[in-house]
């Protein structure tokens, strides 16, 4: 046969008819790089700035009010609470409400006027390394900074020479900033929700496609026993995944495992849960495999980007994290992190966990909603 | 014969949006007998059976199904009613006797097993047991449906277009098949009716 343009130009004229009426691909077409853009454009901050920080004061002098003074000029932390109690520090620190405490030490000021040299300490949670290793490089430098405009007079002789105090950082929970340590818990929730939200999605609309769901609903069998029976196979799957997925943190990144593993189990099974009643819902809405896959990308991509897995959670602007805090993901990180890392006990994972369990309650409910008894 | 109806429905309604399905149609089946249920293409059959067996929600009518009253008691009505799909809607990865004994279990049967062995004895089916469904020439297929839409003893079957796509020998053999169904009485000593499109 010889080669026709004409035949070509039908072949066009078919895709392009198909793909007018194809809405989801049509969608992710302009969505997924629109998406894209604007995460990566307006969310993504690889140098966070502003990041919760509370400080412990020990000794309200003078030189503490301009340490504070210094540190919100930097744009790298946000003073967010200020106590006289370091354990108080130490716990906002754990639940994950700041990532920063500055420590003023008793006796700071007379210790700085001594020449003495007195220790500015900041911990930092380093679950995270790449969250903090700006602000940190930031805050070293501050001891050569911050008192200049107070060492004048009688105490000049402080503003030269080393500086008047030394700036000492803790990094806690991860000492040796192992990225891995960070990565490796925070894929359980990406890798998770990926499987989770479609395979759940796929045994649904697989029946549509094929037909049998007709025949499903013409047996009898009632909405929750089908639900049922389709969603615990994946539990299964979610439960081999997560065991594969800790064995590997452990034995092979070296991954630490403070906390209680009971705990775990028990946040990652609301967890699994929450994905499933997702995937659920979604298979109720697309008509075929291939728009339950497309649903399922709509609902990933976000979650690897604004859930603070990929990329620091402190660094984003509100908006994003605003949204980033409805997915189940963000908060599972935090309960994952907090109590491999951590070590976080039930009473410190509980403000992540009823934001999840309240996810999980209500999406469960809408998949059940929208289940049909009908062809309707 | 002073029968009773299988099915006895009036003003039976369905519409999809501003497309009006069904409009307004009157059925009256007696017990243990084979009727046809004609029509051209786009008529209306598969949405009016699919409604008879609570698949679709009526817009309108009122009317009995077994007795059942089949707006509202559609989950009973399931029990009874053997439906079979227009469109082959079996699991194609599972063998002949695993998707039976799989709608064996929805419907509860009991001793599973034997029904299942008479029933494919009965559809000459018994041989072919251990084959997947997918690989099933299309006649066959229809057997493995009739086969599956009978485990229950239905007292009222619904053929949605049985035949479409099925070479004329098969055809006659299924058709005899039906018809030897309905004066055993499917299974059961009361009377069975089967209602088809074709």
């Amino acid at each position: 046969m010889r080669f026709s343009p004409r035949r070509i130009a039908a072949i066009l004229t078919k895709e392009f008819l198909q793909l007018r009426r194809d809405k989801l691909t049509l969608a992710m077409i302009i969505g997924v790089p629109l998406l894209q853009l604007c995460l990566f454009g307006f969310a993504i901050n690889l140098n966070p700035k502003n990041l919760p920080t509370a400080i412990s004061v020990g000794d309200p002098g003078i030189f503490a009010r301009s340490i504070v003074a210094a540190l919100e000029n930097s744009s790298y932390f946000q003073i967010v609470a200020q106590t006289n109690s370091p354990a108080a520090a130490r716990r906002m620190l754990r639940e994950g409400q700041v990532i920063f405490v500055v420590e003023i030490p008793v006796n700071f000021t007379r210790d700085i006027v001594r020449g003495a040299r007195p220790d500015l300490l900041i911990e930092s949670d380093a679950t995270d390394p790449a969250a903090g290793s700006y602000a940190l490089a930031a805050f070293n430098n501050l001891a050569g900074t911050a008192l200049r405009d107070d060492l004048v007079g009688p105490l000049k002789a402080r503003a030269q020479g080393p500086p008047p105090f030394n700036a000492v950082s803790h990094l806690l929970y991860n000492p040796e900033s192992n990225t891995q340590y960070n990565i490796v818990p925070g894929l359980l929730a990406i890798i998770l929700t990926m499987t989770m939200v479609l395979m759940t999605c796929l045994a649904l609309t697989r029946e549509r496609e094929r037909g049998t769901y007709e025949n499903l609903l013409a047996m009898p069998a009632t909405p929750l026993e089908i639900m049922i029976g389709k969603i615990t196979p994946n539990i299964v799957i979610g439960a081999i995944q997560s065991s594969l997925i800790l064995l590997m943190a452990r034995f092979i990144f070296g991954v630490p495992m403070i906390g209680s593993l009971g705990l775990l189990t028990a946040a990652l099974t609301v967890y699994i849960i929450a994905n499933l009643a997702v995937g659920y819902t979604f298979s109720t809405v697309a008509q075929n495999q291939l728009q339950a896959m497309q649903m399922t990308l709509f609902f990933i991509l976000p979650t690897v980007m604004l859930s603070g897995f990929a990329f620091p959670f402190m660094g984003m602007p509100g908006w994003a994290r605003a949204l980033g805090e409805v997915l189940p993901a963000t908060h599972f990180l935090r309960v994952v992190r907090g109590i491999m890392l951590k070590g976080n006990g039930a009473i410190d994972i509980w403000p992540d966990m009823w934001p999840l369990a309240l996810f999980t309650l209500a999406a469960g409910t809408v998949a059940l909603l929208r289940f049909r008894r009908t062809l309707d | 014969m002073t029968a009773s109806l299988a099915i006895d429905v009036r003003g039976l309604t369905k519409r999809f949006g501003n497309k009006l399905a069904v409009d307004h149609i009157d059925i009256a089946v007696p017990e243990g007998q084979v009727w046809g249920f004609l029509g051209p293409n786009g008529s209306g059959k598969t949405t009016t059976i699919r409604m008879l067996c609570g698949l679709l929600r009526a817009d309108d009518g009122r009317g009995t199904c077994l007795g059942l009253d089949f707006r509202t008691q559609s989950e009973a009505i399931k029990r009874q009613v053997g439906y079979m799909t227009q469109r082959f809607s079996f699991w194609e990865d599972l063998s002949i006797r695993e998707n039976l004994d799989f709608v064996a279990r929805l419907y509860g049967i009991r001793n599973r097993r034997a029904r299942i062995d008479e029933t494919l004895d009965q559809l000459g089916l018994a041989q072919r047991q251990r084959q997947l469904a997918g690989e099933l020439s299309g006649g066959w297929k229809q057997r493995m449906a009739l086969a599956a839409c009978m485990l229950h003893d239905p007292r009222l079957l619904l053929l949605d277009e049985p035949t479409a796509g099925v070479d004329p020998k098969a055809r006659r053999d299924f058709w005899e098949e039906i018809h030897a169904l309905s004066e055993r009485g499917l299974t059961r000593p009361s009377a069975a009716t089967a209602l088809s499109t074709s």
